[in-house]
């Protein structure tokens, strides 16, 4: 075997992959713009346990909001993906105006 | 409301709301994705950017706040298509990267500290790179790769027998 078959063995090797993020140019998800995408925002209960009677007060134009999803709604909708949605908040009822 | 942002060397006049961040209107006003949002709140300094040659966190500082002030991102530090700048290149020779995400936010930090003190000592690396994390590479390489194109950048108007 011949010297030329090592030819990569102890040799300093540059990985192909670094010029593109040297650069800026790394394409990660959250770099990826898709038509019609929107952001979420998580908005966390201040109260340790409580009772949901109405959500209001966040219609600022600026925010363009599009939707307010609560926890039944996200099982409603998930029920196709999970067969069974398991409901972890059984005693909840709430209306969006 | 209407600013101007002089970024890369280019102005651009554009409408935003005042409270948008210099990050996010640098991502989704000017697609230039290369400074990233991590934690957005100061922590992790991945979203660095030069502002008038000084390192700072483009996710704590509003659009507005910048008019006036020539801002650098990463894509402005390359200098020609396909070319890199020393400390970019040191980054792939030295391995100073793996994922990639804080790699921007590094080289503009080692930009900023190397157009200041170009003989810098390990320490004044590390301390400079001390408000960017990465989850990665573990530094070592980090610092070897600045250390690598501070010496090259010093050595680069040397003759060649004098170089090291």
């Amino acid at each position: 075997v011949s010297a030329g078959h090592y030819r990569f063995v102890s040799t300093d090797r540059r990985v192909r992959g670094d010029r593109r993020f040297v650069a800026g140019k790394g394409r990660f998800v959250a770099d990826i713009d898709l038509p019609n995408t929107k952001h979420i925002a998580l908005v966390t209960c201040p109260h340790a346990a409580a009772r949901i009677i109405s959500i209001g007060g966040v219609s600022a134009p600026s925010l363009r909001l599009s939707a307010i999803v609560i926890i039944s709604d996200v099982t409603i909708a998930a029920a196709p993906w999970l067969g069974l949605a398991v409901n972890r908040w059984p005693t909840q009822s709430l209306t969006l105006r | 409301m209407r600013i101007r942002l002089t970024v890369n060397g280019t102005e651009n006049t554009l409408e935003v709301e005042p409270r948008t961040t210099l990050l996010d209107c640098l991502r989704e006003h000017l697609g230039l994705k290369g400074a990233h949002a991590g934690c957005e709140h100061g922590v992790c300094g991945a979203c660095t950017v030069l502002f008038d040659g000084v390192a700072v966190r483009s996710c704590l500082m509003f659009a507005p706040q910048a008019e006036g002030t020539p801002i650098t991102t990463i894509e402005g530090v390359t200098p020609g298509p396909g070319e890199l700048s020393p400390l970019q290149d040191a980054f792939c020779e030295t391995h100073g990267l793996q994922c990639g995400y804080c790699t921007a936010a590094m080289i503009l930090v080692a930009h900023a500290l190397l157009a200041d003190n170009p003989d810098p000592s390990r320490d004044d690396i590390v301390e400079a790179i001390s408000g960017n994390l990465c989850r990665c590479t573990g530094y070592a390489q980090i610092v070897e790769a600045i250390t690598l194109a501070a010496d090259r950048i010093r050595g680069s108007n040397r003759p060649s027998e004098l170089r090291r």
